[in-house]
């Protein structure tokens, strides 16, 4: 083929942020491909420097609207690190809770609204609400539950307010955990229903595969969420506090994206690596859910995030479950939080939809935080994208420009990429 | 009959995507938005080109809802882009309307805001000291990337805007309000803001007394929260000072309210109401014996005064921004 290709697909649509596609192709050769993201900086470091620790988590849930509640866990985590504050168990099985509410409705929405027209290709999930009335209506039963439930347990689902330093503001009443725990289990079966629709049309999701390191939260005893050390497919877990051992972020003159690596070039964050590091302790039912689909560890095609965050989401409803009956075991009492403010510096680390989430704050004897750094999943995932397209492009090249553009438009979306989040992206584009 | 329907269309400028969502929250309703409205573009959930919207007519689009503030180049050019291409234009959530966190980036600038993200923080190893450039040359050629400015703007101190609907995020209720008078062709004079003409205090649960109050609390230093208004109970809530529709929905969680829904019916500047309100509840027996020092030392229980009183809206306020030398 002596033709000349250029895709440039500017301002990449269904992701949560903005992001350009290049790729130029000359006499059957990929001359350049490349992913950028034009979202807006929003440098959320420089602005809670000074700010007192009762403002931290309310100033950067605004990071990121989507995953507001993951981003309030770290927040929290890391003040409560830096300043010496314990929790209790009641509030550490309502946090899981509200872990499991967010990355329910994440993934719902990127499964089923966002993924789901390149399967039934088409442009939007509204062409799919005449032609699969029925689906669509799961799905958005599915999202209302998440919503419902990151509701009652957070008290929003964007930008929560009751979750606080030391624990919560207010909790669930008996009543509403009992009812709460009701509509979970009615949504076993469309759940089910909605991975079948899924696995009926999967054979859309290119197959694809490129070696490279997953990192992802582990406990060795459950399927980390809320805590635990940094575990990596390549190397021996660390815990939080040395969290820059495993992003070791660079700064690249024509972007003002930092990217991440570890032991290799890149790395991977997300639904696909917690499910290839921590598959053991799935529940039978989400594995069930990902036979249906093959998958299994270790996976390294990255199309198959999307189906991981599926078999994610079963599993967050049956650990709900669990989690509420354990709740509704012990006699649920609501403290008000109370800590004295000590000067300190600490990590949070803990899984949101897109990947590990890091914050750290110093804060001062004053209370006030005069160091901040967030490191976000998008953020790490950048370098692995970029050398995933490097390696699927040759295969493109020949093909439809069509094909080609939407085999990358879907390789991004695949990585849920939420660049609304990654505060230091810009737009970077070859003219 | 579908070229008698509405055409919408949604952007993003420097946001958090927090109010795109919120449309969806929307959840089956939107599926009827959809049946009386062609949704033209919507980044988050649906595909378009930036070229197809420079190649629309002017005024094509009927209504578009635009949520972010403007802090570089590229979001100033959509701006203006979509103003032309709309009929209606609507500033919508917090970042839009007053300029929201991000105008937080307002007690710096771009010298100040690089120094700490690219050179000062811990992750960082940049001896060459290096920063973005607007533009830089590459083997493959030159480079460009959006300036980047000083100041964060709101969305009308950039292009005209029709409408405003507030909130961080905007309560679904007032979406529907929005949308369903948009569809009806119900809409109220333009420049008027799609919320109730009331404080969040009008809607809040909690009982006021007008007694007036010794000392200023964070949040977490009071014991226990009583059934009985946050600010009498010496926590600074900005719900005298701020316009309700959200159904003061952070009191019920126990939060205090912290201003999101911008200034109240009729008056110039949030955080100049609220701080007229501390001073008129803020009481001590004697004070009007005490020195100057005295009475700062009591304003200084107030901390962080202008993140706190402009948390959502430091560029839409009077004072716009921090002076730098």
């Amino acid at each position: 083929m002596s033709d000349e290709v250029n895709i440039h697909v500017e301002h990449l649509t269904r992701v949560e942020g903005h992001g350009d596609i290049f790729f130029n192709a000359k006499e059957g050769k990929v001359e350049n491909v490349q992913w950028s993201v034009v979202e807006a900086p929003r440098f959320f470091e420089a602005m809670v420097r000074g700010k007192s620790y009762s403002s931290l988590q309310a100033i950067t849930s605004r990071i990121c609207g989507i995953c507001s509640i993951g981003h309030s866990m770290s927040s929290l985590k890391a003040s409560e690190a830096a300043m010496g504050v314990e929790i209790s168990d009641q509030t550490k099985l309502l946090r899981r809770l509200g872990v499991h509410a967010e990355n329910m409705q994440s993934h719902i929405l990127h499964v089923g609204y966002l993924v789901s027209p390149d399967l039934f290709g088409v442009g939007s999930v509204f062409p799919l609400a005449t032609t699969h009335k029925d689906a669509v209506l799961k799905i958005v039963g599915l999202h209302r539950l998440s919503n419902f439930m990151s509701d009652l347990i957070c008290g929003r689902t964007i930008h929560p307010m009751r979750l606080t330093i030391g624990g919560f503001t207010m909790i669930p009443t008996i009543k509403e955990l009992e009812d709460l725990k009701k509509r979970l289990i009615a949504a076993v079966e469309p759940t089910k229903e909605v991975a079948a629709i899924v696995l009926a049309n999967a054979d859309k999701l290119p197959d694809f595969k490129r070696e490279t390191e997953y990192i992802a939260l582990v406990t060795g005893k459950d399927y980390a969420l809320y805590e635990g050390d940094i575990g990596s497919t390549d190397t021996d877990p660390v815990p939080p506090e040395r969290y820059l051992e495993m992003t070791n972020e660079y700064v690249v003159p024509q972007s003002t994206a930092k990217y991440a690596k570890h032991s290799r070039d890149s790395f991977m964050t997300g639904a696909l690596a917690r499910f290839n590091i921590n598959y053991e302790f799935l529940s039978p039912l989400a594995k069930e859910v990902a036979g249906m689909f093959g998958l299994k560890p270790i996976c390294y095609n990255p199309y198959m995030n999307s189906v991981a965050q599926i078999v994610e989401f079963v599993d967050a409803i049956v650990d709900s479950i669990a989690i509420i009956d354990e709740l509704l075991d012990t006699d649920m009492k609501y403290i008000r939080p109370k800590f004295e403010v000590r000067a300190g510096t600490g990590v949070g680390a803990c899984e949101v939809p897109r990947g590990l989430l890091y914050h750290e704050y110093t804060i001062n004897k004053m209370g006030n935080c005069v160091k901040a750094n967030c490191i976000i999943p998008t953020n790490q995932n950048h370098g692995n994208i970029q050398h995933d397209f490097e390696a699927i492009a040759p295969t493109l090249v020949g093909k439809p420009e069509k094909e080609i553009e939407l085999t990358l438009e879907m390789l991004v979306r695949a990585y849920d990429p939420c660049i609304s989040c990654s505060t230091h992206y810009l737009n970077v584009r070859f003219r | 009959m579908s070229e008698e329907k509405l055409k919408f269309a949604f952007y993003w400028a420097a946001s958090c995507g927090g109010c795109e969502i919120a449309v969806l929250d929307i959840d089956e309703k939107i599926l009827d938005v959809a049946a009386a409205a062609d949704i033209l573009f919507w980044p988050v959930a649906m595909d378009f080109k930036y070229k197809d919207v420079e190649d629309m007519d002017d005024g094509f689009i009927d209504v578009c809802f635009f949520n972010g503030a403007i802090r570089n180049s590229e979001q100033k050019e959509m701006a203006h882009l979509l103003r032309r291409k709309s009929k209606v234009l609507v500033a919508f959530g917090s970042c839009a309307v007053t300029g929201g966190i991000p105008g937080l980036a307002n007690m710096s600038d771009k010298k100040g805001v690089f120094e700490t993200v690219y050179h000062e923080n811990a992750t960082i190893e940049n001896p060459e000291g290096i920063v973005p450039e607007p533009s830089s040359q590459v083997s493959e050629g030159e480079l460009t990337i959006p300036e980047f400015f000083d100041t964060v703007d709101t969305l009308d101190q950039t292009v005209e805007v029709d409408y405003y609907l507030p909130g961080c995020p905007p309560p679904t209720d007032l979406i529907l309000t929005a949308v369903t008078a948009i569809i009806k062709g119900e809409l109220p004079p333009k420049g008027s803001v799609i919320a109730p003409n009331k404080s969040v205090c009008d809607e809040c649960r909690f009982e006021r007394s007008e007694k007036s109050i010794t000392a200023v609390k964070r949040i977490y230093e009071v014991e226990k929260i009583e059934d009985k208004c946050l600010l009498e109970q010496g926590i600074i809530c900005l719900g005298s000072a701020t316009r309700g529709g959200c159904g003061a929905v952070c009191m019920d969680a126990n939060m205090p309210c912290t201003g999101c829904g911008g200034p109240t019916p009729n008056s110039l500047d949030q955080g100049g109401k609220m701080i007229s309100a501390l001073a008129s509840i803020l009481g001590l027996e004697g004070e009007d014996k005490m020195t100057d020092e005295e009475v700062d030392a009591l304003m200084d229980q107030v901390v962080d005064p202008l993140g706190t009183l402009y948390k959502y809206g430091l560029p839409s306020a009077l004072i716009k921004r921090k002076v730098m030398k």
